[in-house]
């Protein structure tokens, strides 16, 4: 075996390995081949037999491409090695990572995005409760209006009992109507005011059994 | 010869004698037999790893219309080399309190 015999099997050994490690190794055996038959007083024969002796002493490429690889192998088990061969999937320490940076990059557009949410939420959560107060508004008119109907009933009593009694029965009715009325209400007011607080109490056991 | 020589204390060779100057492969290797029976394979991963662990770092110098890769050691690698240095004291203080044992060492 010549000395470029030996550099293409050694190479053709490492070829798993990255490019650059092969190049390294390689180029480290070319240039040690060079320096130890760097001899001018030797004939071309000796040179010969120097080479042959050199290789037989550095041993099979196999042997050498071994040696290398398990130095690559512990290096990259070591956690020194950075080259993306060969490297032990870290999959969760990874997407943990990239969650992080993602969520970092996001910033500027979540951030907004989130605040925009909350508003919409809150906006509606006040025209509902807009609409309830309206409601309640027009429950005390009618309570108003049926009271002022029986009052008046009382009073067209004594001029025409028929269109009094007829006074009270429809104030009477009004102001039944804006009890039930006042009354739903109040229920409805009660559920909208503890939703929140609902929801916030939930989500908290919630997230105290994440650590049961 | 009896004993092996393990990895540290191939590093701990390698370092001391790039402590003493830049280096290269042929060079040190021919250092290293002088001391220890050593394959002429067993330095470059050797040498590899204390240039990956920045012990050592590597530049290229041309020499007669090739090139030399020369070897020099870093700050990190000086360190190391005191460790190393200090660790085969005990080691060897350790050993011979047993292969002497009795003796006044």
């Amino acid at each position: 075996m010549t000395k470029e015999q030996f550099i293409t099997s050694l190479r053709r050994e490492l070829k798993k390995l990255p490019p650059e490690e092969v190049v390294s190794a390689t180029e480290y055996y070319e240039e040690y081949f060079a320096e130890a038959l760097d001899n001018p007083e030797l004939t071309a024969e000796e040179l010969a037999a120097e080479e042959a002796r050199l290789i037989g002493e550095i041993g099979s490429p196999k042997a050498v491409a071994a040696q290398i690889k398990s130095e690559y192998a512990s290096r990259v088990l070591s956690g020194d090695e950075t080259t993306l061969k060969y490297k032990p999937t870290v999959g969760n320490k990874i997407s943990a990572t990239w969650w992080i940076i993602l969520g970092v990059l996001a910033a500027p557009v979540g951030i907004p995005i989130a605040i925009a949410l909350g508003a919409v939420v809150f906006s509606l959560w006040i025209a509902v409760f807009a609409v309830v107060i309206s409601l309640y508004a027009g429950g005390i008119g009618i309570l108003a209006g049926g009271l002022a109907a029986l009052v008046l009933g009382i009073i067209a009593l004594v001029s025409s009992f028929s269109t009094g009694l007829m006074c009270i029965g429809g104030g009477l009715a009004l102001v039944a109507l804006a009890v039930l009325l006042g009354l739903g209400l109040t229920l409805l007011i009660r559920k909208m005011v503890q939703l929140p607080a609902k929801l916030a109490h939930r989500s908290k056991d919630k997230g105290g059994n994440n650590y049961e | 010869m009896a004993f092996k020589i393990e990895s540290g204390l191939l590093d701990a060779c390698a370092l001391a004698i790039l402590s003493r100057g830049d280096t290269y492969g042929y060079e040190i290797t021919q250092e290293m037999k002088k001391a220890v029976s050593l394959s002429e394979s067993t330095l470059y991963p050797v040498l590899r790893r204390l240039q990956k662990e920045n012990l050592c770092r590597t530049y290229d110098q041309p020499f007669q219309g090739r090139n030399r890769r020369y070897y020099s050691i870093t700050a990190e690698g000086l360190k190391r080399l005191t460790e190393l240095r200090t660790e085969w004291d005990n080691y060897k203080n350790s050993i011979e309190s047993v292969l002497h044992g009795g003796e006044e060492l």
